[in-house]
């Protein structure tokens, strides 16, 4: 008896601009599909279309046909949709229902849709600042479903600004993404999905590939880190921009 | 039996729990502050017109997820939606039931208190030291989570929520603690098959970290998700799709898939 693969990726990805959708916050609030076209993906025809929402403590599925027959137009969503201020995210999938377990043959993740769009529009950094009453403690790393936040204490002067310093960057920076990134590998099971890509494709960019987070050797995920940081602070000068400072105080 | 108006929180009343909270937990002890229950100016009427009873006892978090879920039941609509939502609202309950859900030691005295977000939702806590701190899926508040778990598995989810409500215990934290799992009907369905004896409690061996465990379970049902369309699945489908390790806990009769 064997297991069946569960690294199973020959998953198609669905492009951003194979559909057009939006959400409405009115009562109730509804979803307005405008396009929907995967005929470039070349599945068949009968393969069933979903969107699937998630928040906290909230998931909704919404049928939207096949791969040849979209549905398209206005749906009402349930009411609690937003309730509690909730923004849920969206992926977009096809399952291929000829498959006997109904394999997710194309998916597009990370989907943002309406206020949600406009929430994320605003969010120009993949590591937010919040001044926060930290106690004895100078900053913290905390992660959500939204993300990573850095949150700095709020008795230090200007602290939302103070790790872009120069001279706090270079000691604060590499340490808070060394962390991210072993959470990352700890915390495997828990981070939200779109959370964990954004950052794999920042570190992907500075060192290469990640080796496998489940892999039980811990080694060659702590050398993939130290390599990421290490060009993380070449890539911004770390090192150059504090010499600067201390050499203008001196 | 003393029936009290379900009520929320007050900024006011976020802030001196959480300040009672934060001295308990530097080791001064003291009684709870009684303002927080009906005291207008830490305390506020929830739109949903239900009481809950002060004195009420609960032999375990079933239990008192299942009494909070049948209090809510007598309002419906936006006042219910409104009254469910409101993080300020837990916060009241855990006040109600404080000496329950942080009791003393009978034989120290002394209060074993848990994360702050056990009793303030982790919404109220932003800011603070303590706010985002995790990735559980539905926050670890011990009242919110016990109705929640009820309120959508019912009889489903006795067996993990068979512990005394101040204790979180292991089968809480695996179901609750990834995003897709306490969402996915079908995923908490097959938890159950797996892990639940016929009288409602947890299989013995289930928690810790070895092979087949509720542990590896969460992580392997949260690989899956992305793989196979876990949703539309039945619950034995899933278990098929589940490797050799789990056999031991499989209901007789159920295999591997080859």
């Amino acid at each position: 008896m064997t297991s069946r693969n569960l690294n199973f990726t020959g998953r198609v990805r669905i492009e951003r601009d194979h559909f057009e959708m939006a959400l409405a916050e009115r009562v109730p609030p509804q979803l307005d599909v405008r396009r929907v076209d995967l005929t470039d993906l070349e599945l068949p025809g009968h393969w069933a279309v979903f969107l699937e929402g998630r928040a906290r403590d909230w998931f909704h599925r919404e049928e939207l046909g096949t791969v040849a027959e979209p549905r398209t137009g206005r749906m009402d969503l349930p009411p609690e949709t937003f309730a509690g201020g909730r923004l849920p995210r969206w992926r977009l999938l096809v399952v291929d229902v000829d498959d006997e377990f109904r394999r997710i043959a194309a998916m597009a993740e990370g989907v943002r849709l309406g206020a949600e769009a406009t929430a994320a529009q605003g969010r120009t950094s993949l590591l937010p600042v919040e001044p926060a009453d930290l106690g004895a403690l100078p900053w913290r790393l905390a992660v959500d479903s939204n993300g990573f936040v850095l949150f700095v204490n709020d008795r230090l002067p200007a602290a939302k600004d103070l790790p872009g310093r120069p001279e706090v960057a270079a000691w604060l920076l590499p340490a808070v993404l060394r962390e991210v990134l072993l959470q990352l590998r700890l915390r495997q099971d828990t981070i939200d999905e779109d959370v964990r890509r954004e950052w794999l494709q920042l570190a992907t960019s500075l060192a290469g590939p990640s080796p496998d987070e489940t892999a039980e050797d811990e080694e060659e995920w702590l050398d993939w880190v130290d390599q990421v940081v290490w060009s993380f602070a070449a890539k911004h000068e770390l090192v150059d921009g504090l010499l600067r400072t201390v050499e203008a105080e001196e | 039996m003393v029936e009290v108006r379900a009520r929320r929180l007050t900024e006011e009343g976020v802030r001196r729990f959480s300040s009672y909270l934060e001295q308990l937990r530097q080791g001064t002890d003291a009684p709870r502050p009684d303002e927080l229950v009906e005291d207008p100016t830490c305390t506020e009427p929830v739109p949903c017109e239900t009481t809950f009873d002060s004195e009420r006892t609960f032999a375990t978090r079933y239990e008192l997820g299942c009494y909070v879920r049948d209090r809510l039941q007598v309002c419906g609509g936006p006042e219910r939606e409104e009254t469910i939502t409101e993080p300020a609202f837990w916060a009241w309950l855990a006040a109600l039931w404080f000496d329950q859900i942080c009791p003393r030691d009978p034989e120290t005295g002394v209060r074993s208190l848990a994360r702050i977000d056990n009793y303030v939702p982790v919404e109220l806590l932003t800011g603070s030291a303590l706010g985002r701190s995790s990735g559980d899926a539905w926050g670890r508040h011990v009242i919110r989570t016990s109705w929640l778990l009820v309120e959508r598995y019912d009889g489903l989810v006795d067996f993990v929520l068979s512990n005394p409500p101040h204790r979180r215990g292991e089968l809480t934290e695996q179901l609750l603690g990834r995003a897709d799992l306490p969402l996915c009907p079908t995923a908490v369905e097959a938890f159950a098959l797996l892990y639940r004896t016929k009288d409602g409690k947890p299989k013995p061996g289930a928690a810790g970290k070895g092979p087949g465990t509720a542990r590896r379970f969460a992580l392997i049902v949260r690989q899956l998700m992305r793989t196979y369309d876990v949703h539309a699945m039945t619950p034995e489908r899933l278990l098929e799709l589940l490797p050799e390790e789990f056999d031991r806990f499989r209901p007789r009769g159920g295999q591997a898939k080859a």
